[in-house]
């Protein structure tokens, strides 16, 4: 069986080629069109994620979205459409007017318009619930799209003019391996069909079969370097021609916080036996549910540079069966949660941070990889522990094999209390008269600012307060504990100790690692009587030179 | 008089003593307390420092530091160390009690636990069936971690490995989940059938013995019966073994069904084929064949 079907690849692969069109160079039936796979040097099949997979691979239809509108110019317009029904898959529509003039052959110049309609649908396998059960099938796509040209116009010089149709159709599937490396096929104009021509004759279609692979490089949670804010791209992609050798096409998108784009890319491009190799670059822009698209791109029938542009719509809710309200409304994976009582950018003093939320039916929510219970009324509570300093939450909901990761920056601060805070409470709660208390409150704020410092250095690690202890801004500061203060603050490599550094600060002694280091520095330097004295108090005269050594004065 | 004038001036002559040395206690200590850096002052000149000062900015900084290292991977969910189901294979009549036990734990102790729920939805029961800890319901110690449930498996349900999966919540929203599988079989089988001795003389007094094993699914108490055609040994054509630990059955109440008989005298010599059938409650069959050799 595997043979017959290689056979049959084979056939449609070597095709031969009549010399109407093709003669020309024109393939209408294999539209490269869209400025953002245009950008990528037209290696699109491996990524196939947004509305262009119509025309690139078929198997990106299962998660397509939105409507699309790329031109070059007015004569030259695609329009695509594509809804989800709910339920795992999208059905799409597409239309594409070209108009080429002015192209060069060996009989002289030619001219071609015409219009390819194209209806695609594209599906994941949950209709085959015993293969669906596998984790990494829920993350193949498959697709057919199916075309059929209109009124094609062609005029050739000293020729009369011809007009012609056909139809054909592309299978496509899309397999995401894992969060970032993707891989897809197509294979066009697969039935090998022929354009029928008025004056009864007719010619092939060529056929093409695309591999493809794509790899987020950079980025979000699950790409193999984390960089938050930035997305690299990079696509891969051979294209075996029927009427052509076989095409490279190599491309990358710089994505820069979601919403600027650049992209760039080298596109093997082949008419009448040659192939060039020319480098398209382009640049996108993403609103909320708007974007826009422009590449420049050698147009390889009048080898001239060329303007792309797109717009695109994708709005995050679209789904037929909703609107159609079937009984069990298909889950937009976007929208899966509901509500949640984490926003970005918390600034916490709480050890436990504690995270509310509600999902569609049937979604299941993790919490830092680690799943949240969802009651029956689909709500989840959590609580996670921070950590001092920044940390990063993850929730991520999953829906029959879909998964959305949303992440929040949660600072943790340290809570100092200052024992002079306390005791100036008391003060303020007894002070009589408005000048008094005008002097407590100045001296409240003081304290205030000086807490908030404390705060910042327990929070970074410096300062060691236990929660249950007060600290005093008042108390004068031992010679260990600024050695150690310094050492943590400047990030200064702690040295093994393994003898006794001096008669006071034997070798287990909690900071001989730092009072070391202090020493080496020449930050503290010990006494003349050989002790270092690491619980004296550390003079005025000595801390301000100390000080004065990191360019500090008071 | 002279006494209370003297013992006056040593009292004004003490206190003013006291009063002079105080003060001088408060000066020495207001002058070593100017003499040395205070921890604020130490704070207010350390967060002056440029790589204070770096640090700090980057802490506060929303747009650095936050990667992948900094979700915390602390241990959270419970965890269920086992589940065990008994027994294995179960007849789908509704009535043979199925135990299910779960092991579980958490990060920060039993008491954490808030429930640990079944699904027994793929048995024809409830989706969402509570397994308890308490004691009762077939629970065996209360507290000790282990939350037992005690079901049937509806009639409806299909022969075939059934998943029952089980979930444990904890008190601070988290889950663990493992799934454990349930045999579903109607009918019994026969492990083995033995007849001893295999060659037997046809002298109508040598005994034989039939003896069965058989696994029911669900409990040996419902094997309903155990029978062996005879017939072509010139017995019943149905005679039944036992279970009770008479007439050549060892023990009563184990896995094993006997019989005890001897051949006629007048039965050629020959192979004979020993056909048994066994029935359970629930409608279950099994059957199987042996031979027993007759000598003259």
């Amino acid at each position: 069986m595997k043979r017959y079907y290689l056979l049959i690849l084979l056939l449609l692969l070597a095709l031969p080629v009549s010399a109407e069109l093709n003669e020309t160079g024109i393939n209408l039936f294999n539209p490269e069109i869209g400025a953002r796979p245009l950008g990528m040097g037209g290696a699109f099949v491996g990524r196939a994620d947004d509305l262009n997979s119509i025309l690139y691979n078929p198997g990106g239809m299962a998660w397509a979205r939105g409507i699309s509108l790329s031109f070059r110019d007015m004569e030259n317009i695609t329009a695509v459409q594509a809804y989800p029904t709910g339920s795992g898959s999208s059905v799409g529509l597409a239309i594409a007017t070209t108009k080429y003039t002015d192209i060069a052959f060996s009989g002289g110049l030619a001219h071609s318009s015409s219009s390819l309609l194209l209806l695609s649908y594209g599906t994941k396998l949950n209709f085959l619930p015993a293969l669906y059960k596998n984790e990494a099938l829920q993350q193949v796509g498959i697709g057919l799209t199916l075309k059929s040209l209109m009124g094609e116009t062609l005029r050739r010089s000293g020729q009369s003019d011809r007009s012609g149709g056909g139809w054909d159709m592309d299978l496509g599937v899309l397999w995401k391996r894992s969060d970032w490396w993707w891989f897809g096929l197509s294979a066009q104009n697969l039935f090998g069909s022929q354009i029928s021509w008025d004056v009864g004759t007719a010619e092939a279609i060529p056929s093409a079969l695309r591999l493809g692979t794509s790899a987020r490089i950079i980025g979000d949670i699950g790409s193999p370097i984390f960089k938050e804010g930035r997305e690299l791209l990079i696509g891969g992609e051979i294209d075996f021609v029927s009427n052509s050798s076989a095409l490279l096409r190599l491309g990358g998108e710089l994505g820069i916080n979601k919403t600027y784009f650049l992209r760039a890319g080298i596109m093997q491009q082949g008419r009448q036996g040659a192939v060039t190799t020319p480098l398209n670059l382009g640049c996108g822009y993403r609103s909320g549910e708007w974007g826009a698209d422009l590449v420049i791109y050698r147009e390889p029938l009048r080898d001239e540079s060329q303007f792309y542009f797109s717009i695109l719509y994708f709005p995050k809710e679209w789904v037929v069966s909703k609107k159609l309200e079937f009984e069990k409304p298909g889950v937009v994976i976007e929208t899966a949660i509901e509500k949640i009582s984490l926003a970005d950018n918390i600034t916490t003093y709480d050890e436990n941070l504690e995270v509310v939320g509600r999902v569609r039916s049937g979604v299941e929510v993790y919490v830092n990889g680690l799943r949240a219970d969802t009651a029956a009324d689909n709500s989840f509570k959590v609580i996670i522990p921070m950590a001092l300093g920044k940390n990063l939450v993850l929730v991520e909901a999953r829906y029959e094999g879909e998964k959305k990761n949303w992440k929040y920056k949660v600072l943790r601060k340290a809570k100092v209390q200052l024992a002079e805070e306390k005791a100036l409470k008391k003060e303020l709660a007894s002070a009589i008269g408005p000048e008094a208390k005008a002097a407590l409150e100045g001296q409240a704020a003081e304290i205030e600012q000086s807490r908030q410092k404390v705060e910042e250095l327990v929070t970074l690690g410096v300062i060691e307060v236990t929660p249950e202890a007060e600290f005093s801004v008042n108390a004068s500061i031992t010679r260990g504990e600024l050695a150690a203060w310094v050492a943590k603050s400047a990030g200064m490599k702690l040295p093994k100790i393994d003898r006794d550094l001096y008669p006071d600060v034997k070798r287990n002694h909690p900071l001989a690692p730092f009072i070391k280091v202090a020493v080496d520095w020449n930050i503290l330097r010990p006494f003349p009587d050989g002790n270092f004295h690491p619980d004296e108090p550390v003079s005025k005269e000595e801390g301000d030179w100390l000080f004065k050594r990191f360019g500090v004065k008071k | 008089m002279k006494l209370a004038k003297l013992i006056n001036y040593l009292i004004v002559f003490w206190l003013t003593g006291l009063l002079i040395s105080g003060s001088a206690a408060q000066a020495a200590k207001k002058a070593e307390a100017s003499q040395y850096m205070t921890k604020g002052e130490a704070v207010q000149l350390l967060s002056a420092t440029d790589f204070v000062k770096q640090k700090i900015g980057e802490l506060l900084s929303w747009t650095i530091g936050y990667d992948i290292s900094k979700v915390s991977r602390v241990r959270l969910t419970p965890t269920i160390n086992y589940i065990k189901v008994l027994p294995k294979r179960v007849p789908p009549d509704g009535r043979t009690i199925v135990e299910l036990q779960a092991s579980v734990d958490d990060p920060a102790g039993l008491t954490n636990i808030s429930g640990v729920r079944a699904d027994l939805s793929s048995i024809g029961r409830l989706p969402n069936t509570m397994l308890v800890d308490n004691g009762l319901f077939g629970d065996k110690k209360a507290g000790d971690g282990i939350y037992s449930l005690q079901t049937t498996v509806s009639l409806r349900t299909l022969p075939g490995n059934r998943d029952i999966p089980v979930a444990v919540a904890n008190k601070k929203g988290w889950l663990a989940l493992a799934k454990t599988s349930l045999d579903i079989q109607k009918n019994p089988n026969i492990i083995e059938i033995r007849i001893n001795p295999d060659t037997v003389l046809a002298d109508g007094a040598s005994p034989v013995t039939l003896t069965v094993r058989i696994d029911n699914p669900g409990r040996l108490e419902d094997v309903r019966a155990v029978a062996a055609n005879l017939k072509a040994l010139g017995l019943s054509e149905r005679t039944m073994l036992k279970n009770d630990g008479s007439d050549g059955d060892v023990m009563a109440g184990d896995n094993t069904w006997s019989v005890l008989f001897s051949v006629a005298k007048e039965l050629p010599a020959g192979s004979y084929p020993v056909a048994v059938e066994v029935t359970n409650l629930a409608g279950g069959i099994a059957n199987g064949q042996t031979t027993i050799t007759v000598n003259k």
